[in-house]
């Protein structure tokens, strides 16, 4: 195909190839990342209501489970 | 959330190692290819991802089915949490083989039956994330997503050799002179290990991130339970 | 779900198969019925068909000489958007009518559900294709009756119904109903289009059968596993 001594030069594409597979990598464990600590806030802020909600729990008779 | 396990610490570091192995081979151990020069090396984690991209919706499929026969929520989580790798996966297997395209046949897109059918594999995957999008009952939406997930993996090999027969009666990349090869060129030994360590690495990688995945669903599970008990309160 | 005609059997398996027959004829002919009363699924599907040959027609400047390559392809596409048209609006008339609910408290196996939903699909994809083929024939001075083509556009329709009922039975329930079905159908069909494109060039460039047997091949492996497919799957898709 390509009648050459030498290999073509090609190493730019490579990075480029690498850097766009790495970061795609990258940007999909940032994301797990962020929707982990999204998690986490929320958990935070449900217990914060929960224990606001526990004393009228005790007084209401119906806990609609 | 409840902490990481200590096997999943553990596996993430085998995982981490791997994965600085495998670039070390694919940069240093293996050698430069005589005639595209280093884009090839772009080829072994190409490889990699298409076959993480192959088996996760293989994954996804299976779980589905497992899901239809025994109806425990945690088939579905696997088989959701999948797709979203094997989407990740899929992605990088084409921009990486459009990149390796480039310099070889001066096109960014060739109509290679492995690159169509990864195309096609993606809007598969992007169709069953939108189908479960638009249902609300989860009951139903791990159903249809078990079906469909069945259905569109059984579809692939079906169209991968629908678009193989086509290109072998209509070569169509200008500039190729063997259409059926993607970028042939003789694989010394070394270049083998490179490609087989990738793709065990990258297995690994798989199975990490789903393992990860997986407990985020879970905990996001539990998040809209709880969300739900404080409305009803 | 298959207990009814497990249940049977002591009975005979003759009167199973005609009880299952008859549901399936009982769809059909509801279909018919309905379709006869308005008109509405035949209608749209066909002036849209026409719609998009004139678009096509504009788009492609289809000149003489290459109508002969493009053809297959018009009409497939042509096929394939206007067949999502009809699947969509079929099984919106059975959820919104609520006829899904009765039609599955039959004590019948379910697949007999999904056949005659296939079989009236399939029939008014054929009547649309019937009435187009003669009349793009007309429009464009290429023969299109020939037996073997018809051949071709029956087999492409089945694969494509049979798949299509299955994923318009799931698609119909989400909240994006419409615009969901060809997301989900057009990569899975794919084959199929591929197929029935190459065979009917194939068919009316004249060419030897040997040249496009291998792709009618393909189309009748496809309509055979997906059927298959089809039919287990279908059962849970409706389980409710």
């Amino acid at each position: 195909m390509l009648l050459q001594d030498a290999p073509a030069e090609t190493f730019n594409y490579m990075a480029f190839g690498y850097s766009v597979i790495l970061s795609i990598m990258g940007l999909y464990v940032l994301s797990l990342r962020s929707r982990f600590r999204n998690l986490e806030r929320d958990k935070e802020l449900l217990d914060e209501l929960s224990a606001k909600a526990e004393p009228s729990i005790e007084n209401s008779s119906d806990a609609t489970r | 959330m409840e902490p990481v396990p200590r096997n999943l610490k553990i596996l993430t570091g085998i995982t981490i190692v791997l994965f600085l192995t495998a670039l070390y081979m694919v940069f240093i151990y293996a050698p430069r290819e005589a005639i595209m020069g280093d884009v090839q090396r772009v080829f072994y984690f190409h490889v990699a991802a298409g076959w993480v991209g192959a088996l996760a919706f293989l994954v996804t499929a299976i779980a589905g089915g497992v899901y239809l026969a025994k109806r425990e929520p945690k088939w579905d989580r696997l088989a959701e949490s999948s797709v979203e790798i094997g989407v990740v996966f899929t992605l990088i297997n084409i921009s990486s083989g459009s990149i390796w395209a480039r310099p070889i046949w001066n096109t960014w897109w060739t109509w290679d039956p492995r690159l169509v059918t990864a195309t096609i594999m993606l809007l598969l995957y992007f169709a069953y994330l939108m189908l479960r999008q638009g249902i609300e009952d989860p009951d139903r939406r791990a159903r249809f997503g078990s079906v469909y997930g069945i259905a569109a993996f059984i579809s692939v090999p079906v169209t991968f050799l629908s678009i193989r027969l086509f290109r072998t009666i209509h070569p169509v990349v200008i500039g190729s002179s063997d259409p059926a090869a993607e970028g042939a060129f003789d694989m010394t030994a070394r270049m083998v290990q490179a490609l087989m360590f990738s793709v065990l690495t990258f297995t690994f990688v798989y199975a990490t991130l789903l393992r990860y995945r997986i407990r985020l669903g879970r905990g996001t599970e539990e998040v809209e339970k709880r969300k739900m008990e404080l409305i009803s309160l | 779900m298959a207990e009814g005609v497990g249940a049977v059997s002591g009975v005979g398996r003759r009167s199973a198969l005609v009880g299952y027959l008859r549901v399936v004829g009982a769809i059909v002919s509801k279909d018919i019925a309905a379709e006869l009363r308005s008109r509405e699924l035949l209608g749209s599907m066909l002036i849209f068909s026409l719609l998009v040959i004139l678009i096509f027609n504009f788009a492609l400047e289809l000149d003489l000489r290459t109508r002969q390559t493009v053809t297959a392809g018009v009409l497939w596409v042509t096929f394939a958007f206007a067949g999502t048209l009809g699947l969509n609006r079929s099984m919106a008339i059975e959820k919104d009518r609520g006829c899904l609910d009765g039609l599955l408290l039959a004590p019948v196996d379910r697949s007999a559900l999904y056949f005659g939903k296939v079989f009236s699909n399939l029939l008014f994809m054929l009547i649309v294709e019937a009435i187009i083929l003669p009349l793009y024939s007309l429009l464009y001075n290429v023969n299109l009756l020939h037996p073997g083509l018809i051949g071709v556009v029956l087999l492409g329709s089945i694969g494509y119904v049979v798949i299509g009922t299955l994923l318009s039975a799931m698609a119909i329930q989400a909240r994006t109903r419409d615009i969901l079905l060809p997301i989900l159908l057009f990569p899975v069909v794919l084959p199929v289009l591929v197929a029935a494109v190459k065979a009917t060039t194939g068919i009316l460039e004249g060419l030897p059968f040997e040249e496009y047997q291998a792709w009618l091949s393909l189309l009748i492996a496809y309509d055979g596993i997906f059927l298959g497919v089809a039919i287990v799957l279908f059962d849970y898709v409706v389980e409710e």
